[in-house]
């Protein structure tokens, strides 16, 4: 990959980004319209479900960061990827110089940045509008929401690589990504949720992500976040090993 | 002249399917060889073969003295392919798509120049997605040559395209031949064979049934027809027909 193959590709990735309207929906104006809709009604003052420490608004904004690694992670990533292996796309850049590995690059590259630019405007709204508190350090937030994208993109490519037919890794990355923004903090507060859901919501991905943003939002000991460090490494681990494996198995070809 | 691409002894299979069947040829520059033979006789299993895009069962393959399996991304500053089988992204405008494919070739060919050649110079603004199955078809073609590739495959180069269209992609090829560039076509149209081939490669069953230029290739039918199939002015569709497998017969009543 050259430069000049790198930006155009990165130029033509963002454009479809922009053009395939569900991502940039679900990644900027969605979590935007959750901040001023529940703004609106709770405000941010420091209230009883969070031991009058914390307002509606500081939970909210790194859950909804939460949300956006989830839309970019679960639903962009693998729903493009096993597109264009389906509809043999890669292969067509496969009769390139520039190859389908590069182009997958690009395209986790530019999801990755989406993440980025839309988490930021998420905050910056936040900020701006309801003057949220970020008592945490950024040397430990930005590793964090690292962290989290890698274990969440991780995840992502293991649902488009591990399974045969790109129509059931779509249908799972769904099932995955509407469970996770319910049910995992990232859209309503676990702390509004009855217990067994609270139980199960530990097993998802996504809660650990959740619950590692807003700790490190707020400024908590990283030996607090431990065990979502620790789930969301291996995470990483296991998910990226086996998905690598099983790419290198089919080819997508 | 040299020898641009080399297939010896290849074997292709699908499970218990042989499609391609231990065959050898090779292509040389500033020749047209044209590939014909039955639906699933195996020819696109072998352009993808040496296109690096399959693994062959058997046999080597070179192009440009490489082996595309282990060196595909560089024999493709020399190759350009119109595949019988992918796509582009849905949402993607023609010209874009030349833009991107044009970032990937050191010099590439102005592709304003060549969207104009092939009558899509009104389509630059249009979504691949909405272009007409002909006009998809000259974009994959203006697509493999974008490169300035001294080898070309040609998957079913025509398939679908109105008959100017036609006409226009053989001047082409004529021209690009004349400057040293091999192509390697596969057609199941006899007369674009006829007009544009040095070199016949028939196959059958996955198997190269024969081999050689047209003329040689009227010599051969003469030699192996039968008496009262054979006539001094067969054309090629004729001689392809008369070694074609018999189809068998249906009772067209059972139509109706
Ligand atoms: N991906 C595949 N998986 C299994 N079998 C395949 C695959 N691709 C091709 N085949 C089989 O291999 C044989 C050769 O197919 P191939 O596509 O090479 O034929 P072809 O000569 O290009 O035919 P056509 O003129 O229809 O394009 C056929 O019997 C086909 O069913
Ligand atoms: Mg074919």
């Amino acid at each position: 990959m050259t430069a000049k193959s790198f930006s155009k590709t990165m130029q033509m990735i963002v454009k479809l980004y922009i053009r395939d309207f569900a991502s940039p929906f679900f990644s900027v104006v969605f979590p935007l319209g959750a901040i001023l809709l529940f703004g609106s009604i709770y405000g941010n003052e420091p209230g009883e479900l969070f031991n009058y420490r914390l307002g509606a608004m500081d939970v909210m904004v790194p859950a909804l960061v939460g949300m956006v690694i989830a839309v970019n992670g679960i639903m962009t990533l693998p729903l493009n990827l096993t597109e264009f292996m389906t509809n043999k796309v890669y292969k067509r850049f496969d009769a390139t110089p520039m190859g389908k590995e590069n182009i997958i690059f690009v395209q986790v590259f530019v999801y990755l940045l989406a993440v980025l630019v839309s988490a930021a405007i998420v905050i910056v709204v936040g900020w701006l509008i309801y003057d949220i508190n970020i008592d945490g350090n950024w040397l430990v937030i930005i590793p964090a929401l690292l962290l989290s994208c890698l274990a969440i993109f991780a995840m992502g490519f293991f649902i488009a690589a591990v399974f045969k037919s790109g129509k059931i890794a779509q249908v799972v990355s769904y099932i995955v990504y509407f469970l996770m923004i319910f049910l995992s903090g990232a859209t309503m507060p676990l702390e509004i949720m009855p217990d067994n859901i609270r139980t199960f919501a530990n097993i998802l991905p996504l809660t650990h992500v959740v619950n590692l943003l807003q700790g490190t939002f707020h400024g908590q000991a990283i030996s607090e976040q431990m065990t979502a460090i620790v789930v969301l490494a291996g995470l990483s681990a296991v998910c990226g090993s086996i998905g690598a494996v099983m790419y290198n198995r089919r080819k997508w070809a | 002249m040299s020898i641009l691409a080399k297939v010896e002894n290849l074997r292709v299979q699908y499970g218990s399917n042989v499609a391609v069947n231990d065959i050898s040829f090779e292509i040389s520059a500033g020749e047209i060889v044209a590939v014909i033979g039955s639906n699933g006789c195996g020819k696109t299993s072998a352009m993808e073969c040496l296109g690096g895009l399959r693994n062959p069962g058997g046999g080597a393959v070179a192009v440009f003295g490489k082996d595309p399996r282990n060196e595909r991304k560089e024999i493709y500053h020399e190759l350009g392919v119109q595949l019988q089988e992918s796509a582009y992204p849905e949402k993607i405008k023609v010209g874009e798509i030349c833009d991107w494919f044009s970032s990937f070739y050191e010099n590439p060919v102005a592709y304003e120049k060549l969207l104009a050649q092939f009558g899509l110079a009104d389509k630059a603004k249009s979504y691949v997605s909405k272009l007409s199955g002909g006009q998809r078809q000259r974009l994959s073609i203006l697509l493999a040559m974008l490169g300035r590739p001294k080898l070309l495959i040609l998957d079913e180069l025509t398939t679908g395209l109105d008959p100017e269209a036609r006409r226009g992609i053989w001047e082409i090829l004529k021209v690009i031949k004349s400057g040293g560039i091999g192509v390697l076509l596969v057609s199941h149209y006899m007369d674009e064979v006829e007009n544009l081939a040095d070199r016949i490669i028939f196959m059958q069953s996955g198997k190269i049934f024969f081999t050689g230029t047209l003329g040689e290739l009227q010599s051969f039918a003469q030699e192996n027809l039968p008496a009262e199939k054979w006539n001094a002015d067969m054309r090629l569709e004729d001689i392809y027909l008369a070694f074609a497998p018999e189809q068998k017969a249906i009772a067209l009543g059972e139509l109706l």
